[in-house]
């Protein structure tokens, strides 16, 4: 577990701890324009109700920025997300990540597991708390999970160890991890509401 | 054409239900103003995707626009996902929302009452309990069937020929009768021309019905009679689905438009096929709904009410607007007649009313849409799209790059379904 730790760390030392900030002001109008449509999948501001869509109202702006412009260079795989991505230029994707940062955090009402959070616990600790805050609160190196879905936090750890996603810090950080504590942990940041 | 008192009764008793009386010269059949408007006040008509969207997200940017919301049932049914009752897989129940959310939430003033008249020269919509005048109208009252194109099926009793393309009764009508079919027996279900609403839809169907007949009704059949050359959406994905799983349970005929219909021996007739079934899923071609048509909103020899694809603002009348699956498609752009474009056009109308009573300039329109369809019961494809409005066909048009088709079908597509369908609904009625 230690191990696991300083992995992460070095890794995250060797990334530079760089994320990629955004490019210039982007206007609230913007933003709003076009993120309505965000909504009939994330629901309204982005508070997602179900299971597998991540909530991303209230998540970090750098953090969506991020994300959708690895849907478009394939450092994430997932289709719908390629495609919708596609859709977007550097300006948009920073107006979109802006006003959806601006919302607030509403977390998920749906079901996990005690035992799994439990177990997930102290893994989850150890491990992921280092990017993404205490409890998986978010911080300025990694996104909130805690208050996420346990389903989705589950498949999208499990990408990082499939290749189905590619980030320097999180595959390596899940690299060494069992998927069945990926999903426990999943569970536990889940409970973090 | 003239519409005469008698015949507007007779259509209200045998028709869609929700008719009007446009600008015409008509009694109206209640005179009283039931709601005094004293400020800035948008009519919303049709309690559906389009409609719904559209009151909620202009009393999200604007709480000082009154909005009214005039719908005929009680509860809103949502027609995405209905295909999984037909197949078993949620009930009714699941698939209902009330619309205390958009009252209680949003102050949206709900009018549970049935459309008789639009006169858009007076500003004026006239309900069974009255008038109800608007400064812009908002029409989003989905499809009618042409149910009179299939001869003999106007005549035939309720039940016999059940479309269930309006998720409702019909929808439980269908799923009780595929219940009650012995084994072995043969259902057809017919394919319209486009456009109709949801063109994925009928092939969902066919994969939820094939999926219950394979578990529950050994040897049956569903004998399919599509008037288009092939399956109109995800084709190769339903292909290979029905390859895989459903042999000698489909019987897929293209180019086999239904014409005619025999209630007495429920067979269904193209011009050179018939099929005699227990059950028959009968889905007709479609117009906008008759409501458009009574507003004087479509012109002669359409099907459809043409609009502004920047904001939805109807081509023939002022101060109103047209979204849904009544809207002229050739005039919108490239978008299908699905549940997300119609809750993405009420979300361009909203902004651009929102602006326009406020004497803003309007916003330029983006839209996306994803359609999930189900081709059994544990798995899901879909199909993707972002819009943009195109400046020289002055249309909506997919971004060059960003359309797509799920590369397979996966049971985590079906789960995003399910999720995709309850955040939409929040996103309507919450």
């Amino acid at each position: 577990m230690r191990e696991q730790k300083h992995k992460v760390l070095s890794a995250a030392a060797s990334a530079g701890l760089a994320l990629v900030m955004l490019a210039g002001p982007a206007s609230a109008d913007e933003g709003f324009r076009l993120t309505q449509t965000c909504a009939g999948c994330h629901g309204t501001s982005g508070a997602s109700p179900g299971d597998t869509i991540p909530i991303i109202g209230g998540q970090s702006a750098e953090y969506l920025a991020e994300a959708l412009r690895d849907y478009q260079s394939g450092d994430r795989g997932y289709y719908v997300m390629k495609i919708i991505a596609a859709g977007y230029d550097d300006d948009q994707i920073d107006a979109i990540a802006t006003w959806l940062s601006e919302q607030d955090w509403v977390s998920s009402d749906t079901a996990y597991d005690a035992g799994l959070a439990a177990a997930g616990a102290t893994i989850a600790q150890e491990v992921c708390d280092a990017c993404h805050g205490r409890g998986g609160v978010g911080s300025d190196n990694g996104p909130r999970m805690a208050g996420q879905a346990a389903a989705y936090l589950a498949n999208s750890g499990l990408a990082y160890k499939t290749g189905e996603r590619n980030h320097p810090i999180a595959s390596v950080a899940v690299g060494d991890i069992d998927d069945a504590d990926i999903v426990a942990a999943a569970h536990y940041y889940a409970s973090q509401r | 054409m003239t519409i005469t008192r008698r015949r507007f009764l007779h259509t209200s008793a045998v028709g869609a239900g929700a008719i009007a009386a446009s600008t015409l010269p008509l009694p109206a059949l209640a005179q009283g103003e039931i709601m005094p408007k004293t400020g800035k006040r948008v009519v919303v008509i049709g309690g559906g995707w389009g409609g719904n969207t559209a009151a909620k997200y202009i009393r999200m940017q604007d709480p000082g626009i009154e909005v009214v919301l005039i719908e005929r049932e009680g509860a809103f049914r949502s027609c995405p996902i209905s295909n999984w009752v037909i197949g078993g897989l949620k009930t009714m129940a699941d698939i209902t929302v009330g619309y205390d959310g958009l009252v209680n939430n949003h102050g949206i003033k709900l009018v549970t009452d049935t459309v008789t008249g639009i006169d858009t020269a007076a500003r004026t919509v006239t309900v069974s309990a009255g008038n109800i005048a608007y400064d812009r109208l908002i029409l989003s009252p989905g499809i009618t069937l042409r149910s009179g194109e299939i001869e003999g099926l106007a005549d035939a009793a309720p039940g016999i020929f059940p479309a269930a393309w309006k998720a409702g009764d019909e929808t439980v009508m269908l799923r009780s009768q595929l219940q009650a079919m012995p084994a072995g027996g043969t259902v057809a279900l017919s394919v319209p021309f486009g456009p109709y609403r949801c063109p994925p839809g009928p092939y969902e169907r066919i994969s939820l019905i094939a999926d219950y007949l394979k578990n529950n009704k050994p040897g049956s059949k569903i004998v399919v009679m599509d008037a288009n050359p092939k399956i109109v959406s995800k084709g190769a994905l339903f292909k290979a689905a029905w390859d895989d799983f459903y042999g000698g349970i489909i019987d897929y005929r293209p180019e086999n438009n239904v014409v005619r219909v025999d209630p007495s021996t429920r067979t269904l007739y193209s011009d050179f096929d018939e099929v005699t079934a227990d059950v028959a899923n009968v889905i007709p071609a479609q117009q906008a709904n008759t409501l458009a048509f009574q507003a004087g909103l479509v012109p002669d020899d359409r099907r459809w009410a043409p609009v502004n694809a920047w904001d939805f603002s109807s081509t023939v009348a002022e101060n109103v607007h047209v979204v849904g699956d009544s809207t002229d498609g050739t005039t919108v752009g490239k978008v299908p007649k699905s549940g997300y474009i119609a809750n993405s056009m009420g979300k361009v109308c909203a902004a651009a009313v929102v602006a326009l009573m406020n004497g803003r300039e309007t916003p330029r329109p983006s839209m996306a849409n994803t359609c999930y369809s189900l081709v059994s019961a544990d798995e899901g494809i879909s199909v993707s799209a972002v819009y943009d409005f195109n400046d020289e066909e002055s249309r909506i048009l997919p971004v060059k790059g960003a359309t797509g088709l799920s590369p397979e079908r996966t049971p985590l597509i079906k789960q995003n379904a399910d999720d995709w369908a309850r955040s939409i609904w929040s996103d309507m009625l919450g």
